[in-house]
């Protein structure tokens, strides 16, 4: 009796850590798939040069201001494994004034004045969203994918998964090309001087994000997107069956396959028919697949899918998303300095590179090398000076935010070489500001 | 007294130019009388703490 007992409260322990074990181990295989489903298919994007925008959005645009709390070395590790970067503490929205000279040249009719990047965007007069805007082309990507075992390329697309249930597959390779592709972008040059203007206005708000510590924050602008108004997928059945055994609900795509009748002599036009029946009966089930309506029965933002070609064994579709969304982008990071200054601008994609590190050594040794030579320029003349120049140059030197107090002249040269920072380009720069004033004649 | 860090980032082409950078840094720094106190070599970087020596 004992033993009957014990072996049923085991019974139960097993069950309860069983049903346990099932509950995490879907939540956690639910949000790994999100994740991987992110990240392959921000890796596609990356290998065009592009950094990924996850989820794809229509609101992105160059002159985007977004705040970053992350170490580079800590970004370059997310962005390896996440394959994309959190757009999440979006500050502010610049309205770059460099599009006129970036495109009068190109992109702009003579005489016509334009808006950017409303123009390019939803051009007047139009129903045909991007349409102005200069044109992008992007390779095909290749995958295969697997239902219930994951996809080697997770794309936030619908196409995917709808063919894959058309054919009724459990396997398939296939392409997906990222078709009418567009972009809109602005030179880095107008970018940061306005970017400048920007941080002198904001400058009590950057001053809480100065360097403390270890900590270094940066900001990081949006020069350039790049948006999509159709993704087309094919897809080719890699599942391997014996027999051609259906079982159930045969596969929506057999119905372009399907067998001729015996008793007709029109073979030619039998097939036709049967041909156009099967294509309308699966356009009719990938458009109700693909077009979500709200209750008023309006289409809903997002993709709507359209079936190119099918056969038996594969399906083709085309997604198109209207008006087009962006999926990547391009810009630039600054550091935030002291009294929220700004750093020089580094472009972001070469920041995420590990080749960085080289970029880092190299820019501190540029510094290095600078620096000293202004340091040097400064003691020089600094010894040689007058009293009166020499309380001048402390001043500048303060004002430049080289010293944080005023000290006294036998203590300037040591307490200035505690501020020299071969890291810190904006010091530089004032170091320099302070040689040549210590060269000016008094 | 006070102490203050400064930082020189790895060479990752070669160990001696990370050696004559920290080196030509210290040199540096210390030419007026502070002192290098501590020093930590991090994966990326070396971070170097200096004392004023002031009272």
């Amino acid at each position: 009796m004992h033993i009957k007992s014990r072996t049923i409260d085991l019974i139960q322990n097993v069950f309860a850590i069983a049903v346990l074990a099932w509950a995490c181990g879907g939540c956690a295989s639910s949000e790994s798939q999100v994740q991987k489903a992110a990240k392959d298919w921000c890796m596609t994007i990356r290998g065009s040069q592009v950094i990924p925008v996850y989820p794809l959005t229509e609101d992105i645009q160059p002159g985007d201001i977004f705040l970053v709390q992350v170490p580079i070395d800590k970004q370059q590790e997310l962005y390896k494994l996440n394959g994309f970067l959190a757009l999440d503490n979006h500050l502010d929205r610049m309205n770059p004034t460099g599009y006129d000279r970036f495109y009068d040249h190109s992109f702009f009719m003579k005489g016509v004045t334009n808006e950017l990047p409303r123009d390019l965007i939803h051009p007047t007069g139009t129903n045909q969203p991007w349409q102005l805007a200069p044109h992008v082309a992007f390779p095909s990507y290749s995958f295969t994918v697997r239902n219930g075992a994951g996809m080697n390329l997770a794309v936030p697309v619908e196409g995917v998964p709808v063919g894959l249930s058309l054919m009724a597959s459990d396997a398939a390779s296939g392409t997906i090309e990222i078709k009418d592709s567009y972009t809109l972008g602005v030179d880095t040059i107008s970018l940061y001087q306005q970017l400048e203007d920007w941080a002198k206005a904001n400058a009590d708000f950057l001053a809480y994000f100065s360097p403390s510590g270890k900590q270094t924050n940066y900001l990081r602008v949006v020069t350039r997107i790049y948006a999509t108004g159709k993704m087309s997928v094919s897809l080719m059945d890699a599942s391997s069956r014996s027999g051609g055994l259906d079982i159930g609900v045969p596969k929506p795509v057999n119905l372009i396959s399907t067998a001729l009748p015996t008793n007709t002599t029109n073979t030619s036009e039998t097939t036709l028919q049967n041909y156009t029946n099967g294509w309308n009966t699966l356009s009719q089930i990938v458009q109700t697949a693909g077009a979500a309506k709200d209750a008023a029965g309006n289409i809903l933002p997002g993709g709507s899918l359209r079936l190119t070609a099918a056969s038996a064994r594969s399906v083709s579709m085309d997604e198109s998303f209207t008006p087009p969304i962006v999926f990547g982008y391009l810009g630039f990071d600054c550091i935030i300095a002291t009294n929220g200054e700004l750093g020089a601008p580094i472009p972001t994609y070469a920041v995420l590179d590990s080749s960085y590190a080289q970029n880092r050594f190299t820019q501190f040794m540029n510094g290095f090398r600078n620096g000293t030579y202004y340091f040097n320029t400064i003691e020089t003349n600094y010894n040689a000076d007058s009293p009166a120049k020499k309380e001048a140059i402390r001043k500048q030197a303060t004002e430049l935010g080289l010293i944080t107090e005023p000290v006294a002249d036998e203590k300037f040269i040591r307490v200035l070489r505690r501020s020299f920072d071969p890291n810190d380009a904006v010091k530089t720069r004032n170091f320099k500001t302070l040689a040549d004033f210590s060269s000016q004649a008094p | 007294m006070a102490q203050y860090p400064k930082e020189v980032p790895k060479s990752p082409a070669s160990c001696d130019e990370t050696l004559k950078a920290v080196l030509d840094f210290v040199v540096f720094q210390t030419k007026d009388g502070d002192k290098l106190v501590d020093h930590q070599v991090l994966p990326d970087k070396v971070v170097l703490k200096f004392d004023d020596g002031e009272k």
